[in-house]
């Protein structure tokens, strides 16, 4: 097998999508007429390249089974919307049928159930693990599997009335963890990372004398924990190398939702400042790094950060706008206010733009 | 090694539970911290919908003088409890410095059936008889709980030495929030002077129906729609509930004890 685009071998099914996909475009593109007037192959090598191109997608599919066109991506992503879809309502199917008999269950077989149900769904997603490549079975039963301890938990604390814990966070978000990297699935990985940003923020609320469910009215410690999120790839490397992403994107997504809360509930911070001018705070630090995100999504190729920090921009400049305009201003020169700050942002973008694309061509 | 997350992610589901139900045996071995029989007026049932087949009841209980606001959460109590009062409620501050205020932890005294059951009936009873037109009726005494909230503390050792009587005084967690009212929705001159006061937010409810009793609760209510039981309730070291014993008839509840 040859190497990708970094000089290595695709150890993943996303690098070997991504160089099949090369491989095609190379193909299409090899054949414009454009293309024959600058660059022409002689027979022979025309020969060899699409010989070396289908070995190449061959090898690809059979050991990663990536899509090698166009229609097999569109059917992919068919399935995998079915297959998340399917999965969602396969655990609340599950959760569903064991609620509607385990009231008449005694206690001994209510406990047994919950503890069994995800090892045995975490025994499925293995065996489908061993046996497929696409990881569509093994992605749901993966789901199953963690929706069933979440169940298994809930449902203890019921049977025993046991107070609810920040506790239950750990765990969940270890597992969801733990699933994650040992099957590569992101989806999972967004719900690990969740978790376990909710039980950090969780713990300190409960350490400071307060409801640990009421860590959400405290948005800074959840922006604080959502940064640090954000950081873990800087430091911590992986062999699944599409992950850093989700830190990046479910690190950036929590942060700026924070502020979002702050900017509009002042209340809820814990700076010594009146409500409004903590709301001001935000709105300018909102601003900022939403700014400074998009610098830094376009610098480091970061798609991801660059479309999350954008649209809160976007968010945070019309949320002010609203506060200082909408009370005084006619409706209808409002909105066409609203509509200039848009055209006058897609300017200063393609402006921001053209000057990377000169940089790249220099 | 290729197996390792997986033995790991058993041993998680493993640990998990075993934590959890080491928890339910040690709040249920040892020393109740209260033990007391209570009525489906304190513990009304629970309907649940027709996907879910459990019973549960719920723990009802009621503040002092039945506004939501408890006298004796006066602003020493409060400051005890860890709320920061420094500011005074007549302050132009007070209503924003109180709102952030988020409410906190505690443990609360609950009394069954006593002299604050008598008092908080006597309030809404003078309540009755003050309003005009009727438009306050003398409520179904026999829907009321008679479980009154009647102490907070953070410790609960120092509650319970507080209030000894295990059978008639329950101590449980709770979650206390704190209020300034100015007043501000009364007409100039008929205000009273503000105030900083406490309030009971949350008190854990949920108490879980085990076979035999859900079987016969359940077959009961088909049966004749309502019912009424006495319910003997037992809390643990943890402050966590568990049914000891069920009782349908409820007059007699001797044979519980």
């Amino acid at each position: 097998m040859e190497s990708t685009g970094s000089g290595r071998p695709p150890r993943a099914q996303h690098e070997a999508q991504e160089r099949a996909d090369r491989i095609r475009l190379l193909q299409q593109e090899l054949a414009q007429p454009e293309l024959l007037e600058v660059l022409t192959l002689t027979p022979e090598q025309s020969h060899r390249f699409h010989d070396w191109a289908q070995t190449q997608l061959r090898l690809l599919a059979n050991d990663f089974d990536v899509d090698t066109n166009a229609s097999q991506k569109r059917a992919s992503w068919g399935m995998r919307i079915a297959s998340t879809l399917g999965a969602f309502a396969i655990c609340t199917a599950v959760v569903l049928f064991f609620l509607h008999f385990w009231g008449y269950l005694a206690t001994v077989w209510q406990v047994s159930i919950v503890m069994l149900l995800p090892l045995v769904m975490l025994g499925g997603a293995e065996f489908a693990f061993r046996r497929e490549r696409t990881l569509y079975f093994t992605g749901l039963l993966a789901l199953v599997s963690f929706a069933s301890f979440v169940m298994n938990l809930a449902v203890l604390g019921d049977i025993f009335n046991i107070v609810s814990t920040e506790r239950a966070l750990l765990a969940w978000g270890a597992f969801a963890m733990i699933l994650a990297y040992r099957y590569g699935l992101r989806l999972m990985l967004a719900i690990g990372l969740l978790l376990l940003m909710s039980y950090a923020a969780a713990v300190w609320t409960a350490q400071l004398g307060y409801r640990w469910i009421d860590f959400s009215d405290r948005p800074e410690l959840n922006a604080m924990v959502a940064a640090l999120t954000f950081c873990v790839p800087l430091r911590i490397s992986s062999r699944h190398s599409d992950f850093p992403a989700v830190y990046r994107l479910v690190g950036s997504i929590v942060f700026f939702t924070c502020l979002l809360y702050l900017a509009e509930s002042g209340a809820a911070s814990f700076l010594p400042l009146s409500s409004r001018n903590v709301e001001r705070v935000y709105e300018a630090v909102g601003l900022v790094t939403s700014a400074c995100g998009i610098w830094l999504g376009i610098r480091r190729q970061w798609n991801g950060l660059v479309n999350v920090s954008a649209a809160f921009f976007v968010i945070f400049l019309y949320s002010r706008l609203y506060h200082w305009w909408w009370d005084w201003m006619p409706k209808y020169l409002f909105f066409a206010a609203i509509g200039a700050i848009g055209i006058l942002l897609v300017l200063l973008f393609r402006s921001a733009r053209g000057r990377v694309l000169k940089g790249a061509g220099a | 090694m290729k197996r390792a997350s997986l033995v790991v992610a058993a041993v998680l589901i493993v640990i998990a539970n075993s934590v959890a139900l080491i928890h339910a045996w040690r709040n249920r071995s040892g020393k109740a911290t209260s033990d007391l029989i209570l009525t489906d007026r304190e513990l009304p049932l629970v309907y649940s919908s027709e996907d879910d087949s459990a019973v549960g009841l719920t723990l009802s209980w009621r503040a002092s003088n039945d506004t939501g606001i408890d006298s004796w959460l006066n602003v020493a109590r409060l400051r005890a409890l860890g709320f920061d009062t420094s500011v005074s409620p007549s302050s132009a501050d007070a209503p924003e410095f109180y709102r952030r205020e988020r409410p906190r932890r505690a443990f609360v005294a609950l009394e069954y059936n006593g002299p604050a059951w008598e008092k908080a009936r006597a309030f809404i009873s003078k309540q009755v008889s003050n309003s005009r037109d009727g438009i306050v009726r003398e409520p179904d005494w026999d829907k009321f709980s008679r479980l009154v909230v009647i102490d907070a503390d953070l410790d609960s050792a120092r509650l319970r030495t507080d209030h000894p009587d295990t059978a008639h005084v329950l101590i449980v967690p709770a979650v206390i929030g704190i209020a300034a009212d100015r007043f501000d929705y009364l007409p100039e001159g008929h205000r009273p002077a503000p105030t900083l006061s406490g309030f009971i937010r949350e008190i854990p409810s949920s108490v879980h129906v085990p076979l035999p009793f859900s079987e016969e609760l359940r077959a009961r209510v088909r049966r004749n729609g309502s019912v009424r039981y006495n319910v003997r309730l037992r809390y643990g070291a943890s402050f966590e509930p568990w049914i000891v014993g069920f009782d349908f008839t409820p007059d007699d509840p001797a044979h519980l004890r």
